[in-house]
């Protein structure tokens, strides 16, 4: 027989559940996705005030291709989930044919015409920066790549030890991401929907 | 090649089995099309409605014990409730209020600034282009 007891704490943990149910499907991903944008919004305005100090015109290829990535994952930066990017795959491979990829190829073309090599090497990081961002975006919103994250930083920190914690993890991040997510297929994506 | 030469040797079959590819093409893509949109709300609603289920049903084994009219099974109720549930669902409400509040402020500020960041930097550069968010930051129903 229940008694009363039982019965509240059936009814507490199904009330907590229920708070957990919202804020795991509705509060966290909205947070974190504020979270990715504000970032790339911040990255998009150094990139902008560094075409203004006058080291690479507004209108050079590599600052637009750079620019128009970024949009395009300020804009579908609510699809950029490990779950999404599944299924888009599935989507690609049974319902549409796949897009043509040539941003990465336009990308290595305009990087190649940037005369100063310090300016050459700013944009390349701003590309990595990015890239970086929408890594830990994809990484830290899925268990299956928290999981795959974590035996990576293990292996990291056994190579470079406990000095650099964060270089570990942000090889940790970039091994994982690049090892399941196809990077130039999201940068195409992205480029072409800005 | 192969195929060419099924398409010459029978087009009408080789009609069906296009018409077939692309539908099939169709369906999936949307199906999957509408998983990706609406997974994360179907899934939230699947485990809402297991806790409320599971709440229900308790209550019902226990009001074939006691009659939910009687006002001491209320009280017995709210007698029982542990003081850490109490204040752990006290706190999360607040936080999460509190929470709520701060983003509706922040996307205030971010409707007040856009347009004002937005005109200044067409300044300087005339062909800026644009994230497409809504000028509250947030993804347009166009591209949910």
């Amino acid at each position: 027989m229940m008694d009363a007891k039982t019965l509240v704490t059936i009814l507490e943990a199904a009330i907590a559940s229920c708070g957990l149910v919202i804020v795991v499907f509705w509060l966290w991903p909205c947070m974190r996705l504020d979270i990715f944008r504000q970032k790339m919004f911040a990255l998009r305005d150094e990139l902008f005030d560094y075409a203004e100090s006058g080291r690479i015109g507004f209108n050079h290829p590599a600052y637009r291709l750079l620019r128009q990535s970024m949009n395009g994952f300020i804009r579908y930066g609510h699809r950029l989930t490990f779950f999404q990017i599944n299924l888009m795959m599935l989507y690609w491979k049974f319902g549409a044919s796949q897009p043509p990829m040539d941003w990465t190829e336009k990308w290595n073309r305009a990087i190649a015409t940037v005369n100063d090599e310090q300016v050459r090497e700013n944009l390349v990081k701003f590309h990595e920066r990015s890239i970086m961002l929408v890594s830990e975006r994809l990484v830290l919103g899925s268990p299956v790549l928290l999981l795959v994250l974590f035996v990576g930083l293990l292996i990291g920190l056994f190579n470079l030890g406990w000095k650099s914690a964060k270089a570990a993890f942000n090889r940790a991040i970039a091994e994982t991401t690049s090892r399941l997510i196809d990077f130039e297929r999201l940068e195409e994506e992205a480029a072409r929907a800005a | 090649m192969a195929e060419r030469k099924k398409r010459k040797e029978d087009p009408k079959k080789a009609r069906d089995g296009e018409a077939e590819t692309k539908f099939s093409r169709w369906f999936w893509g949307h199906v999957f099309s509408l998983i990706r949109r609406h997974g994360n709300f179907i899934a939230g609603c699947v485990l809402f409605g297991y806790c409320f289920r599971q709440a229900a049903t308790a209550l019902q084994t226990f009001a074939g014990h006691r009659s939910l009219a009687d006002l001491k099974f209320a009280f017995g109720l709210f007698s029982n409730v542990t003081w850490a549930f109490s204040i752990n669902i006290t706190l999360s409400g607040l936080s999460i209020g509190l929470y709520l509040r701060e983003r509706g402020n922040h996307r205030r500020t971010r409707e007040r600034l856009t347009a004002r960041i937005k005109e200044l930097e067409i300044k300087i550069d005339p062909n800026r282009t644009s994230s497409h968010l809504t000028s509250e930051g947030l993804t347009r129903r166009d591209d949910q």
